[in-house]
């Protein structure tokens, strides 16, 4: 295959979102009535809402295989981009391709119910996730074995599990998804040591599997270990793209910079 | 933005989660009830004997079965006003779940309506067991319902057609402003009186109240332009075929009218394009649900 001309896995081109910033009198009959007045007799008035530009002009490629890590201070735009990948939001122009199956780990455990059962939340995740029953009966015992539960605990309602169990519970689901582009936000926190090494080593065996992984963190640590590549962003711009090292050593000094001038006020 | 064939198609493909969704609402809603799903069938049979006891024993007005009317017209009438209530807020329901996995968002009313058409079949068996085994016991066969009976899955194919049309458009509404749910279960009690539960479309017809002929004749047609009071009355229809309606003690004798096919393409018509149109309406809304205030 000539790797020129294979499309890279996701292609992010001039992508901006805008959000609304509703007041807090939107949606009140007093702020639908002055709206109304307003445009009625063409006149600018206040909307109830004000724009808030979440991303700016964003453009990158990812090619098959590479992992990347999204880091920048909070608010700088990192979950946006992510959930504007995984299709939560539409884009305000511009456009985020994927050309792969994705799944996106926004947050773990997303659609478990307490009241239904382990057993019943594995297989209601599966479907969500467009995985038919027999595909998740097929991996329901690795799910079992990776997230470390007994069997007699999968048809115990869910609200009984600790937050420990919950978590590993969700991680073992999603990564027995079938998926070649892998959206993470911050899923690494998970569980004791000892099980957030394995959920490290899923990660890396991914990788070595040559999927795409598109990482959000505010550990460095964790970017270090996982990504050949950063993006920072910051007020929703993208302010440098590059190697690992590069960046985060970058990065490192401008946090520094910053303590330091906060400390010197 | 998707095109219309784009978001079918995909909506296609997304079938499997719309059953499955269906299937789980309907475990969650029973799952810490002793009987579980024995109240599918309880509700409605409360309903109908307190409804009965109301318009026949104290009203006293209607025929002398005016109990399986009742029953037979608050089949469709309990499923239209459960599946839009539920279907409307269906979307806020599962607003985290959107914000964090993507899904045709058409799923969720779609899956709403569906769970609620398994408690309309729970009632029809209910219904059936009344009309066929308890009547017979207690005051003879009723008779088999007329060949008319044979419209039902074309019936039952419009009613869904409107419940999920209305379901549509009031999901998109109820997702930006909540009032629209208090607006909607007012707006259900109002309706309930403009479809014949407790009385017959063709009382209108006959209405003495109302002259000259002509004016009450097109008054039942526009009446029966609800496609809700003509899917009640086509229930009537089909099951019972024509019967005496007048008052048991009252001197003139009305029948009910046989089933009009005519009047079954107006309303499917009708609920055709409430459905493309709440559809279409739904699909222009629906990305800025995951945004709303």
């Amino acid at each position: 295959m000539n790797v020129e001309n294979a499309p890279p896995a996701i292609e992010v081109n001039g992508l901006v979102k805008d959000f609304r910033i509703y007041h807090r009198s939107h949606g009140k009959l007093k702020a639908l009535l002055a709206g109304l007045a307003n445009s009625i007799l063409g006149r600018n008035g206040a909307t109830g809402y004000s724009m808030y530009r979440a991303l700016d002009n964003v453009t990158f490629d990812v090619p098959f295989g590479q992992a990347v890590a999204l880091i920048g201070h909070n608010g700088s735009g990192k979950t946006t981009l992510l959930s504007v990948l995984s299709r939560v939001y539409l884009p305000t122009a511009g456009y985020a391709r994927l050309n792969g199956p994705m799944i996106s780990l926004l947050e773990l455990g997303a659609g478990f119910h307490g009241e239904l059962t382990a057993e019943e939340n594995v297989f209601f995740t599966g479907a969500i996730r467009g995985l038919s029953e027999e595909q998740v009966r097929e991996r329901y015992n690795d799910i079992v074995d990776f997230a470390e539960l007994k069997a007699a605990q999968m048809d115990l309602p869910v609200r009984m599990f600790s937050s420990g169990m919950h978590l590993r519970l969700a991680f073992a689901v999603s990564v027995n998804m079938d998926a070649d582009i892998l959206l993470i936000d911050e899923g690494l926190a998970v569980g004791d040591e000892a099980f957030q090494e394995k959920c490290f080593r899923k990660i890396e065996e991914f990788k070595a599997q040559g999927k795409t992984l598109v990482i959000v963190t505010h550990e460095l640590d964790h970017a270090e270990r996982l990504a050949d590549r950063v993006l920072w962003l910051e007020r929703g711009r993208l302010i440098a793209d590059g190697a690992t090292g590069k960046i985060l050593g970058d990065y490192r000094r401008a946090m520094m910079d910053e303590a330091n001038a906060a400390h010197s006020g | 933005m998707a095109t219309v064939g784009e978001d079918l198609r995909e909506l296609w493909q997304y079938r499997r989660l719309i059953s499955v969704l269906a299937a789980r609402q309907l475990r969650l809603r029973y799952k810490n009830s002793a009987i579980g799903v024995v109240w599918s069938l309880i509700i409605p049979c409360v309903q109908a004997f307190a409804m009965t006891f109301a318009v026949g024993f104290i009203l006293n007005s209607g025929p002398r079965n005016m109990g399986s009317f009742v029953f037979c017209a608050l089949l469709p009438w309990t499923f239209f006003t459960n599946a839009v209530l539920d279907g409307s807020s269906s979307v806020l329901t599962y607003q985290d779940l959107l914000k964090k996995v993507y899904m045709p968002r058409e799923v969720m009313p779609i899956s709403t309506v569906l769970s609620n058409l398994f408690h309309f079949a729970m009632a029809m068996i209910v219904f059936l067991v009344f009309r066929y085994g308890l009547t017979t016991l207690f005051s003879g066969w009723p008779g088999w319902p007329p060949l008319a009976i044979l419209w039902f899955p074309v019936v039952l194919a419009i009613l869904m057609a409107f419940t999920l049309g209305v379901t549509f458009f009031l999901c998109a509404w109820t997702t930006f402003y909540e009032d629209v749910k208090y607006l909607v279960s007012t707006g259900m009690n109002l309706l309930y009186y403009f479809v014949p539960i407790i009385y017959f479309a063709e009382n209108i017809y006959y209405s003495t109240r109302v002259e000259p002929a002509r004016l009450r004749h097109t008054l039942y047609y526009v009446y029966l332009l609800n496609p809700m009071a003509w899917v009640v009355t086509a229930f009537k229809q089909m099951f019972f075929g024509r019967q005496v309606i007048s008052n048991r003690t009252a001197g003139a004798i009305y029948q009910s009218a046989p089933f009009d096919w005519r009047l079954c393409a107006v309303t499917g018509v009708v609920s055709v394009v409430f459905l493309v149109a709440g559809y279409l309406h739904f699909n222009h809304m629906k990305w800025k649900f995951t945004e709303r205030p």
